[in-house]
C-alpha cells in the first residue's frame, strides 16, 4: 500500500494540531482533516465496490469541505474528479460520458441544478455526518499501489471533448517531496492559495503543505478581482508562500500596491501556468528583495511542474526567463521533428518523462497513444515520454527556455484553451453559417468571427455560449463577416483575418 | 447625488459602457466583461480619492463589492462612521 492517504496520515501523526486549512469562515487541524475525510470515506463505501476505481466527481464551491472530500474519495480506494463548481451542466454531462461508470459528490444546491439536468449525486452533508467505520478504510486503502490513479483532472480537448488527464498517486507523492525539498517548507510555513481545486497548481499547495504540516490559506476567489488589495490580505494572515499565476502577478505589478504595504514574511513568490514577463517580476523584486523567486514550468499531465528555475541573477525587463531544469525524478528533453534530440538552441518539442507523470487521458487510447510514446532515444527497454505540445529550446547555458505551442492550445489566465473546444461549442450558435476562433496575444482575446447575416453582440453569443463553455473560455471579442475569406483550397484563410483584423 | 448615481455615472464614463441595459445596479460589472482586474485598481483608486475612504481587503471578502449595489453600500456604510 502506498497512497496519497498515506500524506495525510502522517501529517495527522505528525502534525495533528496544527492548522491545516483556513478558508473564509473556517479552520481546521490535520487531525480534524483526517477524521473528515474517514468519514466521508465510510460513507462512501456504501456506494462503491471495493477495487473497482470508480472516478467520483466533486462538485463543490473551493472550501475546506472540498479538499475532505478529495481525500475521503482517497480513502475510499476511488480517483477523485475536481470539477468547476460553475461548470455548465452540459459540460458535466460530457465529462460524465468520458468518465463512464461514476458517482457525483454536490452540495443541496448542486443538487438541485443536477437533478433539473436528470442526474443524481450524493449529498456531501450526508457524507460528512457518516460514522466512520476505520476498518473498512483501512480495508479499502490495503490495496490501493501508487500506480492506481488518485485523481482526473480535465481539461479542454481540441475536438470539443474535454480530456480527463489521469493522475497515479506516485505522481503526487513525489512531487510534494520535491516542493517541499525545493523551498525549504516546514509547519511554519503558510500558503496563500490562488489556483481552483480543479487546475494543477492546486497539487503544489494541497500535497505540498501536507507534506510538511503546513498551512493552506484558502484566498476568498473576490479578491482576485482587486489585485491592488492582495498584499494586503497577504500581510494580514502573515502568507509566507505564493504559487500563482502569471497573471495575477502581473495585475499587482500594475496595482503599486507592492509599495504600500510590506510584507517581510513572504519569502517564496512562485509563477507557474504561463509565461511571465521579467518586467513584472522585477516590479516585485524592487519591492521584495530578499523573496525567492522561481519560474516554474508544468502541466497537468506532470501533475504540476516538471522545470523550474530559481530566479538568483537579475533579468533586464526585456529578457526571457528561463524554465531551467528537470525537477528531481524528472527529465525534460527537446526534440526536433524527426524525433532527434534537438542541438542546443534549436526550437523543438519539449517532452517529459519520470515518476511525476500521468496515465494518460481516462478512457481515451488513441489520445494516450498519440501523447503518451515511448522514448524514440531509448530503445533498449521502454520509458514513457510525454510530448508536451510547447516548443522550446536548450540554451548555451544548459537551461531550458519556451517557445510557444505547436497547436492551437492557448494559456489565458493561466488557463488551457483549446481553440477547435471554443470553435466546437460556437458552430452551435444560432444563425451561424460559418465561424472561426483566433487568439490575440497582446491583450489575451478570444476572437470569434462569425459568418452570418444575423445582427447579434458579444454579451448576446455569450448568453449562449456560457451553457457549454465554462467562462474563462468565453470569447472576449466578436466579429461578423458576411463571408470568410478562403484560401485556394477552400479552407477559412486564417492568415489574412489576422492580417485583416491586426491580430498578433 | 447619491454615492451609487455618481458611481454608475463615473463607471459608464470611465470604461465607456454607453447606455447598455445590461448595465444595471446589480449586474456583476467584472463577470459580465464591463471592467477588468486593472480597472478594478481604477475603481477602488477613485473611491478612495473621491470620498476620502478606505477600500480594505475586508469590506471585499465581506461584501462581495461586484455589484454597483455592493460598491455603493460599502461606502456609504464607510461615510458614516
Amino acid at each position: 500500500m502506498n497512497s496519497v492517504t498515506t500524506l495525510l496520515e502522517k501529517a495527522a501523526q505528525q502534525y495533528g494540531d496544527l492548522v491545516a486549512y483556513c478558508d473564509n469562515d473556517q479552520q481546521v487541524s490535520y487531525a480534524d482533516l483526517r477524521n473528515l475525510a474517514r468519514a466521508i470515506g465510510s460513507g462512501l463505501s456504501a456506494h462503491v465496490k471495493f477495487g473497482s476505481q470508480v472516478p467520483i466527481v466533486v462538485l463543490l464551491p473551493k472550501s475546506i469541505t472540498c479538499v475532505a472530500s478529495f481525500l475521503g474519495i482517497l480513502y475510499s480506494g476511488n480517483p477523485y474528479v475536481p470539477i468547476d463548481y460553475m461548470t455548465p451542466i452540459a459540460r458535466l454531462k460530457v465529462i460524465r460520458e468520458v468518465l463512464g461508470d461514476s458517482l457525483i459528490i454536490t452540495d443541496d444546491a448542486g443538487q438541485k441544478r443536477l437533478r433539473e439536468a436528470g442526474l443524481e449525486a450524493l449529498l456531501i452533508t450526508d457524507l460528512t455526518a457518516s460514522d466512520t467505520d476505520n476498518e473498512v478504510i483501512d480495508m479499502l486503502t490495503s490495496t490501493v499501489m501508487d500506480a492506481d490513479p488518485a485523481y482526473i483532472m480535465f481539461t479542454s480537448g481540441s475536438t470539443g471533448t474535454p480530456k480527463g488527464v489521469t493522475v497515479p498517486h506516485r505522481a503526487v507523492i513525489d512531487y510534494a517531496d520535491w516542493v517541499v525539498a525545493t523551498f525549504d517548507y516546514d509547519q511554519n510555513s503558510v500558503f496563500g492559495n490562488q489556483a481552483a481545486f480543479y487546475f494543477a497548481n492546486s497539487i503544489f499547495d494541497i500535497y505540498g503543505a501536507m507534506r510538511c504540516g503546513a498551512k493552506v490559506d484558502i484566498i476568498p476567489e473576490v479578491l482576485f478581482t482587486f489585485p491592488s488589495k492582495l498584499p494586503a490580505y497577504l500581510l494580514e494572515k502573515n502568507i509566507t508562500s505564493i504559487l500563482w499565476v502569471p497573471t495575477v502577478i502581473k495585475n499587482i505589478a500594475n496595482s503599486n500596491a507592492l509599495n504600500q504595504v510590506a510584507l517581510p514574511d513572504l519569502r517564496t513568490i512562485a509563477f507557474c501556468g504561463e509565461i511571465l514577463s521579467a518586467v513584472y517580476m522585477n516590479v516585485w523584486k524592487r519591492a521584495l528583495p530578499h523573496a525567492t523567486y522561481a519560474n516554474l514550468y508544468g502541466m497537468t499531465e506532470a501533475a504540476d511542474a516538471c522545470c523550474y528555475f530559481l530566479i538568483e541573477d537579475d533579468f533586464s525587463d526585456n529578457e526571457a526567463l528561463p524554465i531551467g531544469k528537470a525537477c528531481r525524478n524528472m527529465r525534460a528533453i527537446v526534440l526536433d521533428d524527426h524525433g532527434r534530440e534537438a542541438a542546443v538552441g534549436e526550437v523543438g518539442e519539449i517532452c517529459i518523462s519520470g515518476a511525476g507523470l500521468a496515465l494518460g487521458y481516462w478512457n481515451r487510447p488513441d489520445l494516450t497513444n498519440k501523447a503518451f510514446i515511448n522514448n524514440p532515444l531509448e530503445t533498449r527497454y521502454s520509458e514513457v515520454l510525454y510530448l508536451s505540445g510547447d516548443l522550446g529550446y536548450r540554451g548555451a547555458d544548459e537551461l531550458l527556455y519556451v517557445k510557444g505551442r505547436k497547436d492551437s492550445q492557448v494559456k489565458i489566465k493561466g488557463n488551457r484553451v483549446e481553440l477547435g473546444e471554443v470553435e466546437c461549442a460556437a458552430a452551435t450558435l444560432a444563425g451561424a453559417q460559418n465561424i472561426c476562433v483566433l487568439f490575440s496575444a497582446e491583450k489575451e482575446d478570444i476572437v470569434l468571427f462569425v459568418q452570418t447575416d444575423e445582427d447579434k453582440q458579444l454579451r448576446t453569443v455569450n448568453q449562449e455560449l456560457k451553457t457549454i463553455l465554462p467562462n474563462y473560455m468565453l470569447p472576449t471579442r466578436l466579429i461578423l463577416l458576411k463571408q470568410f475569406p478562403l484560401t485556394l483550397s477552400g479552407k477559412i484563410d486564417r492568415m489574412k483575418l489576422r492580417k485583416n483584423y491586426g491580430l498578433v | 447625488m447619491s454615492i451609487k448615481t455618481d458611481l454608475k455615472e463615473w463607471v459608464r464614463e470611465h470604461f465607456k459602457i454607453g447606455d447598455n441595459p445590461d448595465y444595471t445596479d446589480v449586474a456583476d460589472i467584472f463577470d459580465m466583461g464591463f471592467v477588468d482586474s486593472f480597472g478594478a485598481v481604477e475603481i477602488i483608486d477613485y473611491i478612495e480619492s473621491s470620498y476620502k475612504v478606505e477600500i480594505t481587503q475586508r469590506d471585499i471578502i465581506v461584501h462581495g463589492m461586484k455589484t454597483l449595489d455592493e460598491i455603493a453600500a460599502v461606502v456609504d456604510a464607510k461615510l458614516l462612521d
